[in-house]
């Protein structure tokens, strides 16, 4: 193993503002003064507030990042960090100035808020942008739920956290791991290009195709098998020369329930709840609307302080399904390795 | 960008004191939470062991030698705001053993001011709390430091006893579908300024990984063709409770020479 060396990245201490260096550690509470704002609390005393904006989902052209450095510049000494839901947040602003500085970031487009019960920043992978794998544009439905949804992120109204995660392929770890998750789903089989399939290790694609849907044909290609394939991706992904998506097919999962924390339940995957819906940009009605469903469902349920997650476990799946309104389909029952687990082997039923 | 643009911007980076990197079948970035920079329930400094990994481990950083990549997490504490446990394939997260810490003077002046005790009493997840009308107590058999009173009541702290858990195996993409990740090392002392005993627990995963992993296998899929079983003993941890949620419902076992000769442990 490797020795300490490198460039690394910069120590801890060049990035944080005084009064957080001073106090690192040594937090005693906070308190959130209004949604978006958060008035951390050492156990010496001193203050330092924070304000949270909104992001673009997964894109930042230089011009708005520059502006926002601009508005760090003169309202926070500079400092800022980006949250770990890609929230933007001005780190030690003027108690003073705050309403100052809350009009001139809404003046340029981006709310204040995702604190606290509220709906969190939402999350996207960057899709079309820049990967060869999406079937659906994740930035562009986290615009339009976020459309639909912009007082709940401005406001503390729900029961508790709304975190909505959106991936536009099946490889997008985070999309199970929010309360709502929106996943992109192929319904092709993708297609071998016979050119250019020399330049793949054909072993290695044969191998990793979970199914066994992958043969050799001949000596120098491949051929995918139609009926076995379950459309993960892994073969477009390791393979130049293996392509998936067909704009008429494609389309996107919802799922729920995902979380992180150890409180409540404990950390569990999301499930998928509506097994498909059609691309229909540019305002993606049809996911909004799921999205909507969900959340009106869980708001009117709930019990304060209850995730989504601990909802659906207290009222259990099957009255999770009649009080949304979504209509169970075979997809809906899982078939893959684990889906026996899944499987009902009881009869407390919840008719 | 052409050639010489990326010779540049990687020169430049390194003069601000960046490294570039982290792409393909390495070590990915590490990421972490805020940690103790502005939150007070971090019981392991992030942000330091983020420097600390990315300096040590630079060359895994840069090089890809892998069998696939691995994505490393860090989360200050078990409310695991970084994913670590979910898609961290190796994820570190700040836990401690002993019992959350109750100040029961300030307890009564969060209640005075408006605090609604009874909310978190009927939310702990396991009834831990005990509370009568004066003082809070903790039952010890009962508490699964989940953080919730934690979160929810600025008098009550985490313990001292601490350190970090690791897990290994969470993603998403590959053979078997999502999976969570599962515990390997449920408690490993932090020891700044090299961090030897993490380090170590570290590297045993990597070593495991490099040794038996397939060409573009993840480390979960890894396990699940292993079994955790193997790979646990591979990673030569001590057996305990901590690694399973339940114990296992068949008896399909493998059974070694000196287990035969020597009879069941």
């Amino acid at each position: 193993m490797t020795q300490i060396g490198g460039i690394g990245v910069p120590p801890v201490e060049e990035n944080i503002p005084q009064v957080v260096l001073r106090n690192y550690g040594k937090w005693d509470t906070h308190e959130i003064v209004r949604p978006g704002v958060i008035k951390r609390i050492a156990q010496s005393g001193e203050v330092c507030y924070t304000v949270r904006i909104a992001m673009p989902p997964s894109r930042i052209s230089v011009a708005t990042m520059l502006e926002l450095c601009d508005l760090a510049d003169k309202y926070s000494g500079g400092y800022f960090r980006i949250t770990l839901r890609n929230s933007f947040e001005f780190v030690d602003v003027d108690p003073q100035r705050i309403d100052d500085l809350i009009k001139e970031v809404e003046a340029l487009g981006f709310p204040v808020g995702g604190t606290r019960n509220s709906m969190h920043n939402i999350m996207a992978c960057p899709a079309w942008i820049h990967c060869n794998l999406p079937a659906t544009d994740s930035p562009g439905i986290a615009k339009a739920i976020g459309d639909a949804l912009i007082e709940e992120f401005k406001n503390h109204r729900l029961p508790s956290w709304l975190k909505i995660n959106i991936g536009a392929c099946a490889n997008i770890e985070e999309a199970l791991m929010a309360d709502i998750g929106i996943i992109g789903v192929h319904r092709d089989i993708p297609v071998v290009i016979e050119d250019k399939i020399k330049i793949c290790e054909q072993p290695t694609v044969i191998r990793i195709c979970p199914t066994g849907a992958i043969r050799a044909k001949g000596r120098e290609s491949v051929e995918i098998i139609a009926e076995k394939c379950i459309h993960c991706g892994a073969c477009t992904m390791h393979c130049e020369a293996i392509l998936t998506g067909d704009p008429k097919l494609d389309g996107f999962a919802v799922a729920v329930g995902g979380k992180a924390s150890n409180t409540g339940s404990g950390p569990d995957l999301g499930r998928v709840v509506i097994p498909y819906l059609p691309n229909n940009p540019p305002r993606w009605p049809e996911a909004v609307e799921a999205v909507i469903k969900i959340v009106d469902a869980w708001r009117k349920d709930a019990e304060p302080d209850e995730r989504m997650r601990e909802w659906i476990n207290r009222i259990g799946w099957d009255r999770f399904f009649k009080k949304t309104g979504i209509k169970v389909s075979f997809k809906d029952i899982d078939g893959y390795y684990y889906g026996n687990e899944f499987a009902r082997s009881d009869l407390r039923f919840g008719w | 960008m052409t050639n010489e643009d990326m010779k540049a911007v990687t020169l430049e980076l390194n003069a601000i004191g960046y490294d570039v990197g982290s792409a393909g079948d390495a070590i990915r970035n590490i990421a972490d939470c805020m940690g103790p920079s502005l939150c007070e329930y971090a019981v392991m400094d992030t942000p330091r062991l983020k420097y600390f990994m990315t300096k040590h481990y630079i060359d895994d950083i840069q090089y890809p030698r892998f069998p696939f990549k691995i994505k490393t997490k860090m989360s200050g504490c078990p409310n695991d705001c970084g994913k670590a446990l979910l898609h961290g394939d190796i994820g570190i997260i700040g836990v401690f053993r002993d019992l959350p810490k109750v100040n029961n003077e300030r307890l009564l002046e969060w209640i005075k001011l408006g605090g609604d005790i009874q909310r978190v009493l009927d939310r702990c997840p396991t009834d831990a709390m005990v509370w009568d009308g004066k003082g809070l107590e903790i039952d010890p058999d009962r508490c699964v430091r989940c953080m919730y009173c934690i979160n929810r009541i600025p008098a009550i702290k985490p313990g001292d006893d601490r350190g970090v858990a690791i897990t290994a195996g969470g993603k998403m993409k590959g053979k078997y579908g999502p999976m969570k990740g599962k515990v390997v090392f449920p408690f490993v002392k932090v020891t700044p300024p090299d961090y030897n005993e993490l380090v170590e627990a570290y590297n045993r995963i990597l070593q495991v990984y490099d040794e038996n992993g397939r060409k573009k296998e993840r480390i979960g899929d890894m396990i699940q063709r292993l079994g955790f079983d193997k790979f646990l003993e591979l990673c030569g941890v001590e057996p305990m409770p901590m690694h399973f949620s339940s114990p296992r419902r068949n008896t399909f076992y493998h059974w070694s020479e000196e287990e035969l000769a020597g009879g069941v442990r």
